[in-house]
């Protein structure tokens, strides 16, 4: 049988246990603290807790997930289960690199150490990719969220000094979901963002016109870049290649109709 | 098929939780490959729990799902080694022995000095519910409350298991000087 005296020594060690993790309010770890103060057994056995805590903090490194769980896990988040289908005529990193960015991206960790193939790239593309990834881990992918082109040109025209052509290609299957303002090499720049079924693709205006393809893979998603007269594209999004290429194509030919089209009403 | 809705929230919220959830599976189910069946299995439930509703707090209830889901594969794979609730284990683990919790504890210095291997030896000598408890707190840093939420235990039964946990390692640490 335990005794009165047993019971109430028991609560003392939930006492300084709970002491120990701060889980004390205030004013029972100052009565606590006093009682420590005067009770040489009772502070010695809070010191042991103290130690042991400490100890097992130095001693007892958190294991981390080896990188093939990882993977796997990483690739259930993914929006497409299956593996990208292989890619003709692309340099041999960007697949090994595809688990290592996903998982990265998937945690914001690591990045510097993953990311050493990027700086082979131009960093304007790191900024468009790394904008990409921002916004799909973002509830809102867009600053300002309108199907209706004529909405989200003038939102634009009010945050940028250059004008943006908005095309809308719903009726080619790629609605315009909104838009948004990215900062690529310092500046701010206009983004469209476009549906495709459940994917996004995020379409990039840049004011200069030399750019170096990065047609095929960037970092693992799916981009096009193209320049016309005075604007440079560069289109990125984890839908497959080949339909990035063919949302490519129809933004093209939609933006020659209109600049000849606005050149014929002038 | 999971919606787009709970892969997002699953790249959110349990991704960056791996870690936790890996170390926690590690040291219930003491091995390495059989921890990665664990947690594999457990972000399969979490991803299709993730389709109803998003969670609160996503870490313990992350670890809650690693915790059901080692004790089950546990109960498949290793029935011996699972002695869980109505068993006397938890009978004990619900009533805190005074003599064990007081008897007397190591010195702060002899606690500094014991090696990675005594503490690891300890730990895993531990019963289960002790040690889910125990890692819960000092490995993965959960707080009394959150440890309660995780393991379904009220927050008294928490702390005597904590402070349990503590003693056995107290214990088993004066043995070994």
């Amino acid at each position: 049988m335990t005794d009165y005296r047993d019971q109430s020594r028991a609560a003392d060690a939930l006492l300084i246990n709970a002491l120990a993790d701060g889980e004390l309010d205030a004013a029972s770890a100052l009565a606590l603290e006093k009682r420590l103060a005067s009770e040489p057994e009772l502070a010695a056995r809070h010191a042991a807790v103290v130690a042991l805590r400490r100890a097992l903090r130095e001693k007892i490194e958190p294991e981390s997930a080896p990188a093939t769980l990882r993977d796997r896990l990483t690739a259930l988040a993914a929006e497409t289960p299956r593996a990208p289908a292989p890619q003709r005529g692309v340099k041999p990193w960007p697949r090994l690199f595809v688990p290592a960015l996903a998982a990265a991206l998937a945690l914001g960790v690591g990045l510097d150490r993953l990311w050493l193939s990027s700086s082979e790239t131009d960093p304007r593309l790191d900024s468009i990719v790394a904008a990409y990834r921002r916004a799909q881990i973002a509830d809102q992918p867009v600053d300002v969220a309108a199907s209706d082109r004529h909405v989200v040109k003038p939102w634009l025209a009010r945050k940028l000094p250059v004008s943006t052509l908005v095309i809308d290609l719903a009726g080619e299957g790629f609605p315009l979901v909104g838009a948004r303002i990215d900062i690529v090499a310092g500046q701010p720049v206009p983004t469209l963002v476009y549906r495709r079924h459940a994917h996004q693709i995020a379409l990039t205006e840049l004011p200069s016109a030399a750019l170096p393809s990065p047609r095929g893979a960037l970092q693992g998603y799916s981009s096009e870049a193209w320049s016309d007269a005075d604007r440079s594209y560069v289109a990125v999004s984890d839908v497959s290649p080949s339909e990035l290429a063919l949302f490519a194509e129809l933004f093209r030919k939609a933006a020659a109709a209109e600049r000849s089209a606005r050149k014929d009403a002038r | 098929m999971t919606s787009e809705t709970a892969r997002r929230r699953f790249a959110q919220h349990v991704l960056p939780c791996l870690d936790d959830a890996y170390s926690l599976a590690r040291w219930l189910t003491g091995d390495a490959t059989d921890a990665e069946d664990v947690v594999q299995e457990a972000c399969l439930r979490a991803l299709k729990a993730l389709d109803g509703a998003a969670v609160e707090n996503p870490r313990a209830w992350l670890l809650a799902i690693i915790r059901n889901t080692a004790f089950t594969w546990l109960g498949k794979n290793r029935p011996h080694a699972l002695v869980l609730s109505g068993g006397e284990e938890e009978a004990r683990a619900q009533q805190i022995d005074p003599q064990e919790l007081l008897s007397p504890t190591p010195e702060e210095a002899l606690i500094a000095k014991a090696d990675r291997q005594s503490f690891v030896a300890a730990i895993e000598a531990l019963p289960l519910v002790f040690k889910e408890t125990l890692i819960m707190r000092e490995i993965n840093g959960l707080s009394y409350r959150e440890i309660a939420e995780a393991t379904g235990a009220p927050i008294g039964t928490v702390m005597s298991r904590l402070a349990r946990a503590r003693a056995l390692l107290f214990a088993a640490l004066g043995q070994r000087s």
